[in-house]
């Protein structure tokens, strides 16, 4: 009977995955599967877009996965692996429909449930809310940061702009932010 | 008209008021940048202009309440997410089957000069991996071949690292994992291990689950 | 395909019969004791192309799904022979016959004796047929 790897630390899986074990693979995926879903679904601002991105996603961290060198660090390895191929989603629709601007689409998040759109009722409700209300931008940098956890740089990289740029979004969205949830309570 | 929030023309640049301790001060020494990273290193080195300035506290204090609700809806929506259909994960995983890592091949022995018979380093792997998990208390980690295993017959060195349960006394965990690969690629391989070496690299709790954590 | 008509010492057998032979080598693989399952040896096609020349007829090798896309004359063999493209790959020149396959072993055996058994057993079944003279090539790619 094989050994169980559901409660196996992430560092464990990520380097037997990487080495060939297909079954610690399938254990780290579903283990961060909703957490790359929900920020596929933030960046995307579509269901089926975020499958298609997490899906071929998927397939670039087990090719990739040889090549990270800190395995312990492999769920924000993950989430990059992520916002890349939603990014390449979003660029591919955009080439499509001959838009100039690359709009990364609003939303809170909460795409198909509209219970936890409208809720202002709780804290958690109050933050969303805000968040819909920032200029896309700042809400783009800020996922990129606050769910992707990626660095200043990989942000900047990927929304093409600087790095000063991207630190100076971030501020303003923080203070929005903390402004509205601090009048709020 | 500049990104920065400390210019004097940004769009920020507040206005004071004595009413609204929150205002954050754009053209003072003390910007949301700042505090954000002084919150990121957690308040290290302690930074006495930002621990003395109220202003700058009440900020820090609303910062950390922001990145705490920040963190429960970031958790909450991934807690959302349904359950991944079978067939999406089944889907990933044949295409995953389809890119093995087989590795280098290790010729076997043939009596007869028509076969010629190698087994992958991916499945030596696999067995090692296997034989390792297979003792109580020991999840294998990594493990490797070093040397030419092109060259029938040329020895090798194998490499294991495993995490031990805590409690486990590690030195007689080491050596049954030594034993059980021993065994494992004698029977099914033909390297010549000159040497193999089990580290403990790592040490896991079961968790509530019986699985290691 | 004519140019098979202008090799010296050709095959008499069809693609379509080869494919059906790589097809029975498959099952007699699969029924050898220790034998968990036999797999085709990805980019097989290319493979032999690049090893050995003047091949006169390539069948068998998996649909070819790892290296994008399967081998065209493996293909139309299959289709000829009313089957599946065979997992085990036959390659024929005027010289030789090669005979390419992976298998998965199970842990409860030796997996070098299970591979030479495989090896003797498709030899001696490749010798009962008008072919050029044989060699096999078998690869333990799982054991579990």
């Amino acid at each position: 009977m094989a050994v169980d790897l559901a409660g196996a630390a992430d560092g464990t899986l990520a380097s037997r995955a990487a080495e060939g074990d297909e079954r610690a693979f399938e254990v780290l995926l579903r283990r961060h599967l909703g957490l790359m879903t929900a920020y596929a679904t933030r960046l995307t601002s579509s269901r089926a877009d975020a499958s298609d991105a997490v899906q071929e996603a998927s397939l670039v961290i087990w090719r990739e996965l040889p090549q990270l060198q800190a395995p312990d660090a492999v769920r924000g390895w993950m989430m990059r692996i992520v916002s890349r191929k939603a990014y390449d989603l979003i660029r591919s629709r955009r080439l499509a429909d001959d838009v100039d601007e690359l709009e990364v689409p609003s939303t809170s998040g909460a795409v198909d449930d509209p219970e936890r759109v409208a809720a202002s009722t709780d804290a958690m409700g109050a933050l969303r809310s805000a968040l819909d209300r920032l200029p896309a931008k700042q809400r783009e940098v800020w996922t990129l940061r606050e769910v992707g956890g990626e660095s200043y740089a990989d942000i900047a990289e990927t929304t093409g702009t600087s790095v000063t740029a991207v630190r100076g979004l971030l501020a303003r969205a923080r203070e929005t932010l903390t402004r509205e949830m601090e009048a709020w309570r | 008209m500049s990104d920065d929030p400390t210019a004097p023309d940004h769009p920020t640049a507040a206005e004071p008021s004595a009413a609204d301790e929150l205002e954050v001060v754009d053209d003072g020494p003390i910007s949301m940048e700042r505090l954000s990273d002084y919150l990121d290193a957690g308040r290290e080195p302690y930074d006495p202009e930002i621990e003395a300035d109220p202003s700058a506290l009440a900020q820090l204090a609303a910062l950390t309440r922001l990145r705490a609700m920040t963190a429960s809806i970031v958790a909450a929506d991934a807690a959302a997410e349904p359950a991944p259909d079978p067939s999406w994960i089944a889907g990933v995983m044949s295409r995953v089957r389809l890119e093995s890592r087989a590795g280098r091949e290790i010729p076997l022995a043939s009596s007869d000069p028509r076969s010629t018979l190698h087994i992958t380093e991916g499945a030596v792997r696999a067995l090692i991996r296997e034989a390792g998990d297979s003792v109580p208390g020991a999840v294998v980690i990594s493990c490797g071949i070093v040397g030419d295993v092109a060259e029938p017959g040329a020895v090798v060195r194998v490499e294991v690292a495993i995490s031990a349960l805590f409690g486990t006394a590690v030195q007689e965990l080491a050596d049954e994992v030594r034993r059980a690969v021993l065994d494992d690629l004698g029977r099914q391989t033909e390297l010549v291990v000159e040497a193999l070496d089990v580290t403990v690299r790592d040490v896991h709790q079961l968790d509530t689950d019986g699985g290691p954590r | 395909m004519s140019d098979r008509d202008d090799a010296p010492g050709r095959e008499p057998l069809t693609d379509a019969e080869l494919s059906l032979l790589a097809a029975e080598l498959g099952a007699l693989a699969a029924g050898c004791a220790g034998v968990l399952r036999v797999q085709a040896r990805p980019g097989f096609g290319s493979l032999v192309r690049e090893a050995i020349g003047g091949l006169s007829a390539v069948v068998g090798g998996g649909s070819g799904e790892s290296d994008g896309g399967a081998d065209p004359s493996s293909t139309a063999a299959a289709v000829a022979s009313g089957r599946p493209v065979p997992l085990v790959g036959v390659a024929v020149s005027a010289a030789e016959t090669r005979v390419t396959l992976d298998i998965a072993v199970g842990d409860d055996v030796s997996g070098p004796a299970v591979a030479r058994e495989v090896a003797a057993r498709l030899l001696d079944r490749v010798a009962a047929e008008p072919l050029p003279p044989a060699s096999v090539d078998v690869r333990i790619v799982g054991i579990s």
